[in-house]
């Protein structure tokens, strides 16, 4: 970016801060430049999901609805509220507790990273927060609401504004992301036999 | 077409068993990490695992760099008593992705353990992924057999 140069008060009110704001706007928007896109979870937000593992034959299994509470890495609460027969699974993180995972009828559920560590405090929840990086919007293997309107029926369905998702197709891998939330809304894999996706969330709100 | 490994944590169920040894079940994001049992009858012989990065050529929209079993435990399901256990693995940074059923068991332990008629393996993987400053997440996986 090049440096802003001050020319005095009218030029500051009339020209630079219009001219900063626009600035802010084209950095927070979308680029269809060259490039790509870095994108790691933005907390603290809300969510809930509906996860649906698939083997390798493609046969899906029993779906799990969980809420993530996130607030940043090592600061988050994840409960798995209904399906997946006998499943009960959790994880929980924070710097002070450490991470534990495990099924509650266990007895002992594993103990992840030490309470306090570096590592816990640096805990994501699943593979589905992973910073990711994805063509920028514009390149191939990326659609905006404009070429791929099941954009603006999520956007509809999370009350969110579709401008800011973008679907990546990679090989049969489509993920629909939140560029400003950094996370995906929706994981599909379009192999043969599958037809719910792994990962769907099914509300989402932002802030603590 | 080959498969694409893919799942979840919290989504494992008892209803989805394996139907004979060598058969795995994804419970998280198994494009990275896999695992299986071997057992006869009356014993369960072996526990495997696999796991990888992600990063560089193997997976350009994925930064894992390093990974590892942090444990393996056998449980008898009906007792809930713990059959067998091992853990953690150092770090590992190779980076191989195979998107098949077949992928190579670079680590299998000998268990020669009694096999109850109700059991399960569960694994637990960390990794660790080098974007914005350094995350680790995990991966779990449960095969009843």
């Amino acid at each position: 970016m090049r440096p802003f140069i001050r020319k005095g008060r009218y030029f500051a009110i009339g020209v630079a801060i219009p001219l900063l704001l626009g600035v802010a706007l084209i950095v927070a928007s979308p680029q269809p430049s060259s490039g790509s896109v870095s994108l790691r979870p933005v907390g603290p937000f809300t969510m809930r999901f509906i996860l649906t593992p698939q083997q390798v034959n493609s046969t899906q299994g029993a779906s799990t609805l969980n809420e993530l509470t996130f607030r940043a890495a090592g600061d988050w609460h994840l409960t798995v509220l209904d399906g997946g027969e006998e499943t009960g699974y959790f994880e929980d993180a924070s710097p002070e507790r450490g991470v534990v995972a495990g099924y509650a009828e266990w007895n002992e559920p594993a103990m992840l990273s030490e309470p306090g560590s570096e590592e816990a405090a640096r805990m994501l929840p699943g593979w589905y927060l992973v910073p990711r990086t994805i063509p920028a919007p514009g390149s191939v293997g990326i659609a905006g609401p404009d070429e791929d309107h099941e954009l603006i029926d999520i956007g509809e369905r999370l009350s969110i504004d579709p401008t800011r998702l973008v679907k990546f197709t990679s090989g049969d891998e489509e993920t629909v992301y939140d560029l400003n939330l950094g996370i995906p809304l929706l994981i599909r894999y379009r192999s043969e036999g599958a037809s719910r996706p792994v990962f769907e969330v099914t509300s989402i709100r932002a802030g603590s | 077409m080959s498969a694409v490994l893919v799942g979840a944590p919290g989504a494992t169920a008892k209803s989805i068993n394996p139907a004979s040894s060598g058969v795995f079940y994804c419970a998280d994001i198994c494009k990275y990490h896999q695992g299986k049992v071997e057992y006869s009858s009356t014993k369960i012989n072996y526990v495997s695992w696999w796991g990888s990065t992600a990063s560089g050529s193997c997976d350009p929209s994925n930064d894992v760099v390093k990974w590892r079993l942090q444990g393996v435990s056998v449980f008898n399901d009906y007792t809930d008593v713990k059959l067998y256990g091992w853990g953690p693995q150092s770090w590992q940074t190779n980076c191989q992705i195979v998107y098949d059923e077949n992928p190579p068991w670079a680590w299998s332990l000998y268990t020669g353990i009694n096999r109850p008629s109700d059991a399960s393996s569960h694994y637990w993987w960390q990794f660790y992924s080098s974007g914005s400053g350094g995350y680790y997440w995990t991966g779990y996986l449960r095969l009843d057999f």
